[in-house]
């Protein structure tokens, strides 16, 4: 049976209780009659023989390229760089498309008499990955063949012998990336393909640059004019992307495009009710989620947490294309949008989302406040096309516990961000303009960055822009059963219940209000016509 | 008026009170779980299960798919075939049944060899001749 498309529910008296994610933890919400749920279209069949099918995108590339092959010769300097710890989500089980990619281009150097070759974890300014998460990615078999003699190496966004700057786009912003990267004879990038916001020029552009090229668009009046920014033709982000990476490319970098898109077949079995419309529960979807549920609401977050990190999903390949930069992403924007794309008619009042515990920056680390807002704001409200799904002035209701609570290893800048820069302001601009370029200078942070596994200083402030847009757009937040010390240092309201969350919105949107819950896992992108 | 804290007297009044409440709460658990495990209480529990403890119910506007069908006909007979009934009927059969039938008749079975390569499905046509007929072959 082929897979079904999204699905927009009308609730009525017979609908079952909704399921939210609630950080480590599920809630069951009876939603009031007339509101819609979304549900995700189901995961779209695998490629049969991904091996074959990686072979045959290197050879029959798409665009103005030649079949990889054919650009490999002995005495080449070739660089493979690929993306990081952030995508997927949740890790996927081994083998990673990462190396599964990898694996057969190293076979095509090695046969092409290529001997220069190295690896560069394309990070920008995310924390350096450990080596069991590199394992995961590439496989023992490349990881050991790289690491030890020092040819996989994570890129350094503060080490000014590591960067060249090949000059200004001409809208004056300055493309500075990788060196190696940079000098290579060919640049193989290889990227795994989430959402759509993902890949294309951005990859090179933002992965292997530094602050200095980055501060460019990762700033609160592009996020704010990118409508959205998971929509590439009306996202600022994009454009200023797709400007470096030209002027990358007119400067003589030779970047050949992996990109690969994933089913969105995100939790192994044990947790099938997660993805399934809660009329179709049967009995051991039921016993799943009350086992699952009731062990978990008496298990420390601490312990839950670790739980779920250890999860890994049953994603499996869809599709893998490769050749030139835009000629590759225009098929995997297209193939995104498969899996992904729900059609829904019209705005709402209120949007409802139930948010995990994992988001692209907290993997195997926890969901801080500022990342619970970048999840909700950031991402889950820009997963649109056309219109957002709440109106302008609307509500957004997330459930998640927002616990005062980081991780010191990963996220050192995140705590003083929270402490001393949202305590004085919540409005993104005046955030950039006032405390931006102290965090992003701060030698203590650059040190973290380059030496430990630490976010860059100017991450935290990154993750607040991307809430830009939803800022400006809403007319309040109000998170349930979170922790209200931590929500109202976000400058968002807290209720206790989801009733009591619909009457406080109320308030702001009048009397009998329109709602919309979009239901995840998995995710999927609004056509808001 | 109330006892100042620290006092001896203040300090008695806690004890009594935290005892009563105690002896309130064991109490009241007794008779509460006299009620849940009681047969009234059981039933009235399992009619008042809701979602996800009972099974969900149908949005109203959401069509249901057509139900898979493995026979050519459809008969409203589903449940009988379905592994709990089986094995309950099985049960039945071997443990009731059989030993009934044998009280009342000592059949004589002939030409059971030729079942041996017969597969399913099959009809068993009996020449009815006796309500002890079915009882026969079934066990």
């Amino acid at each position: 049976m082929s897979p079904r498309p999204g699905f927009v529910l009308e609730v009525d008296r017979s609908t079952p209780p909704t399921l939210y994610w609630h950080g480590e933890r599920f809630r069951m919400e009876r939603l009031p009659e007339g509101s819609r749920v979304i549900y995700a279209p189901e995961p779209l069949d695998p490629l049969t023989d991904p091996s074959a099918a990686i072979r045959h995108a290197l050879r029959h590339p798409l665009g103005d390229k030649d079949p990889l092959p054919a650009l490999l010769h002995p005495g080449m300097k070739l660089t493979i760089a690929f993306d990081d710890i952030s995508l997927p989500l949740p890790p996927m089980e081994r083998p990673d498309i990462r190396q599964l990619v990898i694996e057969q281009v190293l076979d095509m150097a090695a046969e092409a008499g290529v001997d220069d070759v190295e690896l560069i974890v394309a990070l920008a300014l995310h924390r350096r990955m450990t080596e069991p998460e590199l394992r995961h990615a590439l496989g023992d078999r490349i990881y050991d063949a790289f690491a030890p003699n020092g040819l996989l190496t994570q890129h350094d966004a503060e080490d000014p012998d590591a960067l060249v700057h090949l000059g200004l786009t001409d809208q004056g912003e300055d493309v500075e990336i990788n060196k190696r990267a940079a000098e290579s004879d060919l640049l193989v990038y290889v990227n795994i393909n989430l959402v759509a916001m993902d890949g294309g020029h951005k990859s090179v552009a933002t992965g292997l640059a530094s602050y200095k090229s980055l501060r460019h668009h990762h700033n609160p009046q592009t996020m704010q004019q990118s409508r959205s920014f998971m929509d590439q033709h009306k996202s600022e982000l994009h454009s200023a992307n797709w400007r470096m990476g030209k002027l990358i490319a007119d400067s003589g970098v030779n970047v050949f495009q992996i990109e690969t898109n994933l089913n969105n077949d995100a939790f192994p079995p044990a947790f099938n009710f997660l993805q399934k419309r809660e009329w179709e529960w049967g009995v051991k979807d039921r016993l799943a989620y009350l086992g699952a549920s009731k062990a978990l609401d008496r298990t420390p977050a601490k312990y839950a947490r670790q739980i779920f990190h250890s999860v890994k999903a049953p994603h499996r390949m869809t599709s893998v294309q490769a050749g030139e930069v835009e000629a590759v992403h225009a098929v995997t924007t297209d193939n995104v949008w498969k899996q992904q794309g729900v059609v829904v008619e019209g705005q709402t009042d209120i949007l409802s989302m139930g948010l995990p515990y994992i988001s692209p920056y907290n993997v195997n680390s926890i969901l801080n406040p500022i990342l619970v807002a970048c999840l909700g704001l950031g991402y889950f409200f820009n997963m649109y096309r056309g219109k957002p799904l709440v109106r302008e002035g609307g509500v957004v209701i997330m459930s998640h516990p927002t616990p005062w609570e980081f991780n010191p290893v990963h996220h050192p800048s995140y705590i003083d961000f929270f402490e001393q820069v949202l305590s004085e302001t919540t409005d993104p601009i005046e955030i950039a303009k006032g405390f931006e370029e102290s965090f992003a200078t701060d030698p203590w942070y650059i040190h973290l960055y380059r030496t430990g596994h630490a976010y860059h200083g100017v991450h935290p402030f990154y993750m607040w822009y991307w809430c830009a847009h939803a800022l400006q757009h809403l007319g309040a937040v109000i998170i349930v059963g979170g922790d209200p010390a931590a929500v109202h240092r976000l400058g968002f309201r807290v209720a206790s219940t989801m009733a009591d969350a619909l009457e406080m919105a109320n308030d702001i949107v009048g009397t009998s209000p329109t709602l919309t819950h979009i239901h995840t896992p998995p995710i999927f992108m609004s056509d808001v016509q | 008026m109330t006892p100042k804290h620290g006092s001896s007297r203040s300090l008695l009044k806690t004890r009594a009170v935290r005892a009563d409440a105690a002896l309130g709460t064991n109490g009241h658990r007794r008779v509460a779980a006299l009620k849940r495990y009681s047969p009234t209480g059981i039933a009235s529990r399992a009619g008042r299960r809701r979602f996800p403890l009972a099974a969900p119910s149908w949005p109203e506007n959401v069509p249901r798919p057509a139900p898979d069908h493995d026979l050519g006909v459809d008969y409203d007979t589903t449940w009988s075939r379905k592994y709990p009934v089986r094995l309950a009927r099985a049960m039945v059969l071997d443990n009731v049944t059989r030993p009934l039938a044998r009280v009342i008749a000592s059949p004589l079975i002939r030409g059971d060899e030729y079942l041996t390569d017969v597969g399913a499905p099959v009809i068993f046509a009996a020449n009815h001749t006796s309500h002890i007929d079915t009882p026969l072959l079934m066990s």
